[in-house]
């Protein structure tokens, strides 16, 4: 996860400020400036430089062209031609375009209202959406430093390395931590099975498979191994047929696919 | 000068007076760069006309958590003068200039006529080298992507990444 200053340095703001990033890229930075002060601070006063940079080219334009632009600004607010005159002065006629342009006036108010409410609760739709997406991505560096965090630790190592080996790769690693008195499982590569099967985790505790879950494609970074039992002397993997999440009944040995023994330290 | 609070709040409201009000506070600053990017005067007030008509326009657009007022106004004028450069019609009518129209215009954009506040900035600017503020105008005013702008600099994008914060970086402290 990068830090402020990290951010600060990179030059993405400086980038941000001249307009030179993508859509996701301009996300990012209004993100960091929504929730880091120095980033906004920082945002600011680039915009404030360059301002300043440009005020040597400042120029006064000719006194005239200051009506002429607001009288173009005027004509442009008139988005209604008046209407034609009406020619019969019957009254009926004449109650009738007032009804007409009154009902007209109404409903152009309540439109007014309406989009402008629709254009509210979107921008507040997006805000969260952002706010969502940050949280989301904290998350996810969170987990990842927490990840790095035990597995760098010194007092974790590896206990078993789950290997397919007729694949030639590892399905996964297994870690313990005497720091959190727990084991933990990483996904490295998981075989490719039929849409009806599952790969599960097995703990072989006093001889006795103890079910420690399906193991997923999805799961990234560390898992705990549960249930926690101890004198836990090895771990399998079964491949079986798909079925519900927990199981009851031992693994058939046709269905083992990889058993590990524990390494003693 | 109004508090900027009240200014954004009267432009959203479309309150039509606050706009003779940012015309008489910002049309030299925002005038200013438009002549010096699209680098024809009667261009550049139809530039101004444009960018004042967008301001009034897109006020419900402004947020600002994202920058001053000033800054996202001065962004308007900037692209828009930027696009103008890219249309055709005024290739065209770069291409239709005579040489002596060239010769005065040269001559006008080194002798802008400049304010008494203006000066200052001017000379501070003038301190920082060269090679720092041709990437800046390259950028900034003329519209190029960075990968753009290193490849007609002839340096490496790296090393342009770094001398435009660094411009920056200066900048400020003299700002």
């Amino acid at each position: 996860m990068k830090t402020v200053q990290e951010i600060i340095e990179s030059g993405i703001l400086e980038e941000y400020v001249l307009g030179l990033l993508s859509d996701r890229e301009n996300q990012e930075v209004e993100n960091y400036m929504r929730y880091y002060p120095e980033i906004e601070k920082e945002v600011f006063e680039i915009q404030e430089t360059l301002y300043q940079y440009s005020l040597q080219y400042q120029k006064q334009p000719r006194p005239e062209l200051k009506n002429q632009i607001l009288a173009h600004i005027e004509t442009s607010k008139a988005t209604y031609t008046d209407p034609k005159p009406v020619k019969s002065n019957s009254f009926i006629a004449y109650a009738g375009t007032l009804i007409a342009i009154v009902l007209a006036l109404t409903f152009a108010v309540m439109w007014l209202n309406e989009a402008k409410n629709t254009r509210k609760v979107q921008q507040e739709l997006q805000n969260l959406q952002n706010k969502y997406k940050t949280c989301e991505n904290t998350c996810k560096e969170l987990k990842k430093a927490h990840d790095e965090l035990i597995i760098n630790d010194h007092n974790c190592h590896v206990i078993a390395k789950l290997k397919d080996d007729k694949a030639n790769t590892c399905l996964a690693t297994i870690y313990w931590s005497h720091l959190t008195k727990q084991a933990y499982y990483q996904i490295d590569k998981m075989p490719d099975m039929p849409e009806n099967k599952v790969c599960r985790l097995w703990c072989i505790s006093n001889k006795t498979p103890i079910d420690a879950g399906i193991l997923k494609n999805t799961e990234q970074g560390l898992r705990v191994v549960e249930p926690v039992c101890d004198n836990v002397e090895a771990f399998a993997v079964t491949i079986e047929d798909k079925a519900g999440e927990r199981r009851t009944t031992p693994p058939r040995p046709e269905e083992i696919f990889i058993y590990t023994p524990i390494q003693k330290k | 000068m109004l508090p900027e609070t009240e200014i954004i709040e009267r432009l959203k409201a479309q309150d039509s007076s606050i706009i003779s009000y940012l015309y008489d506070h910002y049309s030299h600053a925002l005038y200013g760069i438009i002549v010096h990017i699209v680098q024809d005067e009667s261009i550049a007030e139809e530039v101004l006309q444009e960018t004042f008509l967008k301001i009034w326009q897109n006020a419900n657009v402004y947020d600002a958590q994202k920058g001053r007022l000033y800054t996202w106004m001065l962004n308007i004028a900037r692209n828009m003068a930027i696009d103008t450069t890219r249309g055709k019609g005024y290739k065209k009518s770069q291409k239709n200039q005579s040489f002596e129209n060239n010769v005065n215009y040269l001559e006008t954009k080194t002798t802008h006529h400049i304010s008494v506040e203006s000066i200052g900035i001017k000379e501070l600017v003038n301190q920082l080298d060269i090679s720092y503020r041709m990437i800046i105008e390259k950028v900034y005013f003329e519209g190029y992507t960075l990968a753009d702008a290193a490849e007609v600099l002839e340096i490496p994008l790296g090393t342009l990444k770094t001398r435009l914060r660094t411009a920056l970086q200066l900048l400020r402290k003299k700002v």
